[in-house]
């Protein structure tokens, strides 16, 4: 009797304590929420509660505000993630199946970039950019979006494509299946959860990029949402209510996203991901 | 999978297998290898980014070493690793609880609420928090009124003669230089990562709750089971985690950008040596300086990775 | 590996919303494409820091104006905080990108701006001659341009470059705007103190009712933004004369004493512990116990947050924070007086002898806007200008601001009206020896030690006179670094043959650009001796031969260049503006 009763205050005592932390982590969303229906009057009286009346006119503000950089973003995020995949599964591939001459030496040529910090190159990468006539163009942040991806997606799908059975791919061959082939009917289908863990993980690195906006961009309308919300953060006179309806509407397409891929994004990273 | 291995006899007829990797050569050449070798380049170069190009040498790197920004900034750097160390702590107790929780159903709905708040865009919490210090309107001198805690801290104040915090002011977190770092530490409580709780807990599936079973019968306790048990299983993970947090803190720089501006701070309190790189590159016109500076950090980080490395080897 | 489980009905639904976002945003991105990349339009971006309330309406309603009359030009106005502005500039100007007009300003790095004036903007004085079209129909018409401002454009006129390469509509002053119910409720007046010592009272009163009714209620709301503004304004009152005397070298009275005041300090006539710098450091430290504690590390924003929330009385304003101080006060439902911060009167036991009455206010921050030389389409540039700075538009376009216009023969917004600038007299040259980061940083360092009572004014002076020669060098050489390649080029060869023609073709305005021009070259020629004398560095090099020695030749060109100037008759009367 007694052994069970410790037992389960030992329970409670763990639900507590998640809870606990459960709650400082939801207390910024809380408070994101309950501003945003406020106007400021509202707020200075009321700070912490939902005051009455809600001001849904707030969300409406807001999302005049974010809605060109939400759109660009999605744009550029899902162009770029999109691409990447198009240029790093036939590279990975590659790595798994031959052993050509040269191989190795590409292979180091890629790993090396991996320890290269993407901070010391900014300036020149502005300055080819700028060659290539793509400032202030949402293509530049899809070729960098691409070009950042590169290395640790063909890492990855490597290790993961050498661990499908070569049997699959001999079988193909004799077939008469080409490389391309062979990535369309065998790699693909059984990618799903690794391709879309690393698909995510890109989506939120475009999503959350605020520098290379910034310097890139100039139209307003161009913007992605990370630079967008801080150019939002310097307004002098600050209406907290739209502010924050405005980030929660920015919240709003991870949200989305992660909900609906959460049961492969949970099985990717405990796999493959991990490993690099 | 074995490799097919293509001898350079059978080339002729497998040179297309190239053209799988071709493209992904040619853009990380263009916009990784290019930049990286026109960096270093320009190191040698007083350059301003647009038509003024001298040839200097070294001065870059000599004025680079001498610059008591920089090392400051490598300070504060060395400073905020030590502490996210200590916030690392959180993401693997919350694992280890929710691992031993006895209900699965529990267990998975903490697992989907922990998601919730923290994939929110990083922009947006980043924001969010800083509006939580905000000194007049921010929720912390709200709090810390409403608890009293304020009135503690005063009182602590007035005893060692701090001068922060004195009774009906709100102290300016991210304005007071005296507050800047502790502001910086407290960031991010209570400092769960969903990546990390996630990672940490796909490693501890591994963990039979027959073992706990068994522990329980020997009488261990639950800090034993967590060192002997639970702590040998995401060790891996937990390096990782760590390998990529500190290289994460010396390059991440948006996150003072945002909070303190291009000057960092009163007296550049906050300055990170990204941050003066990037404010010498696009705000000084100083992008030969700024170019040496990136050579810099990015020599930190190859070092860091080294003794990593090593680390890793020698425990295996 | 096992093939993955089927995709379940979430993951469809997650697949079609990921779908139908990404055709909205590539019917978004065609949209936006369509509006501002693939149009028949002209298109011209116009770039500024003004975030303030009301202001982006503005210039909204103007554009809507203007492309109104006409329909083939599409203006994109860029708003950027004025903490990025400097970053976005020199990011925009290096890639070529920036947009078609800017607001002129934060771009120089100490020194750089002359270099990157000539280098990136065009010229106006040619359009200033002539008369601004849009003007049509009011009593400005045929007027030359830069006779329609009532400061003609003083401040604009670039004495290195001896050209005009901004233009700017709305003045500035500052101002002390009071809560007049709350003042009544202390004081039981209506009026605002009218002395200084008065105010001193008045202020103290405001302390002792907010003690005796334990309410937090502060005399003054600040910032270390207010302050310094206080500080320059009781300041300017008493150390007029230092500037006039011996730190204002090039009589350009440009407020900033940087460079000048460095060599008039070198030199031994300028001192910082003399008695008038003394009195009025004594006197801006007397207003220091009043202000809000903390000030120094807040932002001006909190100040203003203070003043709205009715826990100061008084805050220091200047025109154009006055729109979102009425807006603010309106509802927080207050009425606002304005008044000027009272100086004390010749009779002042201790201020009395120096007290000089106020500095002429500043003609500087007008938010000028100049053409950048990546624009497409300048002359639709300066047509815009033309066009906002014309009588009717101006007029409209200050009072939907709510700032000071310059335009002659309009009217300000009623809130302005305690606010109308007095440009009579000398202005306050300032005694603040900054011009660099570092000098920067250690003048306000001691400052504020001596402003918080943490130190006495000599050992405030001491301590600045014994650290002051390293840092300052330090400054004058990063300094050299980026003026090195500022020395004339082709466009300020350009403006010095048009400034000549205009000497020979215009007898009246003789004397004047004759004396402006001995100014600038003065004020040029100072610089660099300043430079060369105090710069070891440089000193060096001359000795070698490389760019930097180039450089100096160059220089001495330009000298000889000048000399053919000076040639010229002198005026009739030199002397102080």
């Amino acid at each position: 009797m007694i052994e069970r009763k410790r037992f389960s205050v030992r329970e409670v005592f763990k639900h507590i304590c998640i809870l606990a932390v459960l709650f400082f982590s939801f207390f910024p969303l809380y408070v994101m929420f309950a501003i945003s229906f406020k106007t400021n009057a509202q707020f200075a009286v009321n700070p912490l509660g939902f005051g009455l009346p809600l001001h849904f006119e707030n969300w409406l503000v807001g999302w005049n505000i974010v809605r060109d950089y939400i759109f660009n973003t999605i744009f550029v995020a899902i162009t770029s993630v999109v691409l990447t995949f198009c240029f790093t599964i036939p590279a990975a591939y590659f790595f798994a199946r031959y052993k050509a001459p040269f191989s190795k030496f590409l292979w180091y040529f890629f790993l090396v970039l991996m320890l290269m910090p993407g901070v010391a190159n900014l300036i020149p990468l502005f300055m080819i950019i700028k060659s290539m006539n793509l400032l202030n163009s949402l293509m530049a942040l899809v070729v960098l979006g691409i070009a950042g991806g590169q290395v640790v997606q063909i890492y990855i799908l490597r290790n993961f494509i050498e661990e499908i059975p070569k049997d699959l791919f001999d079988a193909a061959e004799i077939d008469g299946a080409g490389p391309i082939k062979q990535i369309l009917t065998i790699v693909l289908p059984m990618s799903g959860s690794i391709v879309s863990t690393l698909a995510i993980l890109q989506f939120i690195g475009v999503w959350n990029d605020f520098i290379m906006p910034m310097i890139l961009i100039r139209d307003d309308k161009l913007l992605t949402l990370a630079a967008g919300l801080v150019k939002l953060d310097g307004e002098y006179v600050k209406l907290w209510g739209q502010m924050m309806a405005g980030y929660a509407i920015s919240s709003i397409p991870l949200v989305l996203i992660f909900l609906f891929t959460m049961r492969l994004f949970v099985k990717g990273l405990s796999s493959g991901a991990v490993k690099g | 999978m074995i490799a097919r291995i293509i001898t350079r006899k059978r080339l002729v007829a497998y040179w297309y297998i190239y053209l799988l990797v071709l493209p992904s050569i040619l853009i990380v050449s263009l916009f990784s290898y290019a930049p990286a070798i026109s960096g270093i380049y320009h190191a040698f170069f007083r350059w301003n980014g647009d038509y003024i190009n001298d040839f200097v040498g070294l001065a870059n790197f000599a004025e680079a070493f001498q610059d008591p920004v920089l090392w400051g900034g490598f300070g504060l750097i060395g400073i905020l690793v030590l502490f996210n160390i200590f916030k690392m702590i959180p993401s693997v107790l919350t694992a280890v609880v929710i691992n031993r929780l006895k209900s699965e159903k529990a267990a998975y709905v903490y697992k989907v609420l922990f998601v919730v708040p923290m994939i929110i865009p990083g922009m947006v919490s980043l924001l969010i928090w800083k509006f939580f210090f905000d000194s007049n309107a921010g929720m912390l001198n709200l709090l810390l009124h409403k608890t009293g805690i304020m009135q503690l801290l005063c009182s602590v104040d007035s005893f060692f003669h701090w001068g922060i915090f004195v009774a009906g002011i709100n102290p300016i977190w991210l304005g007071d230089t005296n507050l800047i770092i502790p502001s910086l530490i407290f960031w991010g409580f209570p400092w769960v990562g969903v990546v990390g709780v996630l990672i940490y807990l796909a490693g501890l599936q591994n963990i039979d709750q027959s073992i706990y079973e068994a522990a329980d019968l020997d009488g261990i306790s639950s800090f034993q089971k967590l060192l002997r048990i639970e702590f040998p299983l995401i060790m891996s993970q937990v390096r990782i985690n760590l390998v990529m947090m500190i290289i994460g803190t010396l390059q991440d720089y948006a996150l003072i950008l945002v909070l303190f501006g291009k000057e960092a701070g009163p007296n550049g309190k906050a300055m990170v040596p990204g941050l003066y790189m990037f404010i010498n590159a696009f705000v000084n016109q100083r992008a030969g300086y700024a170019c040496a500076i990136g050579i810099i950090m990015f020599a930190f980080i190859l070092i860091l990775t080294e003794i990593n490395n090593r680390l890793v080897t020698v425990d295996k | 590996m096992a093939r993955e489980k089927p995709i379940n009905w979430l993951s469809y639904l997650g697949i079609g919303l990921v779908v139908a976002s990404y055709i909205g945003a590539i019917v978004n991105t065609f949209t936006i494409g369509k509006e501002i990349v693939w149009t028949n339009k002209k298109v011209i971006r116009i770039c500024h820091w003004q975030l303030e309330s009301g202001f982006r309406e503005a210039v909204t309603g103007t554009i809507a104006a203007y492309e109104k009359l006409h329909p083939d030009v599409k203006i994109i106005q860029i708003p950027i905080t004025d903490k990025a502005y400097r970053q976005f500039l020199i990011t925009q100007l290096i890639g070529g990108t920036a947009p078609d007009l800017i607001e002129f300003g934060q771009l120089g790095a100490y020194g750089a701006l002359d270099n990157v004036t000539a280098r990136y903007f065009y010229p106006l004085g040619q359009y200033l001659k002539q008369p601004n079209e849009y003007n049509v129909g009011t009593n400005l018409e045929g007027v030359p341009w830069v006779h329609t401002f009532k400061h003609e454009l003083e401040y604009n006129w670039d004495p290195n470059n001896l050209d005009y390469y901004s233009i700017g509509i709305t003045g500035v002053s500052q101002r002390l705007a009071y809560n007049k119910q709350l003042m009544k409720a202390i004081t039981g007046k209506e009026t605002p103190p009218q002395t200084f010592r008065e105010f001193i009272a008045f202020c103290k009163g405001v302390q002792h009712y907010a003690d005796s009714t334990k309410q937090k209620i502060y005399p003054i709301a600040a910032a270390r933004y207010q302050f310094e503004g206080i500080a320059s304004d009781l300041g300017g009152a008493l150390t007029r004369t230092i500037g006039l005397d011996s730190i204002d070298r090039n009589y350009n009275a440009d407020g900033d004493p940087g460079i000048e005041g460095f060599t008039s300090w070198v030199e031994g006539k300028f001192s910082f512990a003399s008695e008038r710098a003394k009195a009025a450091s004594e006197l801006s430290k007397e207003i220091v116990p009043f202000l809000e504690p903390g000030f120094m590390a807040r932002d001006r924003q909190d100040a203003a947050f203070s003043f709205a929330q009715q826990r100061a009385v008084i805050i220091p304003t200047w025109s154009w924070d006055m729109n979102s101080q009425v807006g603010q006060a309106k509802e927080s439902g207050f009425d606002i007086g304005i008044m000027r911060f009272p100086l004390p009167d010749s009779t002042d036991a201790v201020y009395g002898k120096y007290v000089e009455g106020y500095a002429a206010e500043s003609k500087s921050f007008d938010m000028p806007f100049a053409v950048c030389r990546f624009s497409q389409h300048p002359d639709i540039a300066i047509d815009f200008l033309r066009f906002y700075s014309s009588q009717k538009v101006a007029e409209t376009f200050c009072k939907k601001i709510g700032w000071l216009c310059t335009v002659r023969g309009t009217e300000n917004i009623d809130f302005m009206q305690g606010f109308e600038p007095s440009y009579k007299g000398y202005p306050n040259v300032g005694s603040s020896m900054t011009f660099g980061n570092e000098t920067d940083n250690l003048s306000f360092q001691l400052r504020w030690e001596y402003f918080s009572g943490k130190t006495t004014f000599d050992s405030y002076v001491n301590s600045y006179s014994s650290k002051f020669l390293p840092v300052a060098l330090k400054d004058c050489n990063s300094s050299l670094m980026t003026l090195r390649n500022s020395l004339p080029s082709a466009a300020q060869t350009i403006s010095h043959l048009s400034l000549l023609h205009e000497i020979s073709a215009d007898t009246a305005q003789e004397a004047k650009v004759l004396l402006r021009l001995q100014n600038s070259v003065d004020g040029y020629a100072g610089y660099w001796a300043s430079l060369q004398a105090f710069s070891y560095d440089f000193m060096n090099a001359m000795t070698q031969d490389n760019e930097r020695t180039r450089a100096i030749k160059n220089e001495l060109q330009y000298k000889m260049f000048r000399d053919d100037f000076v040639n010229v008759p002198p005026a009739p009367q030199g002397g102080k503006p």
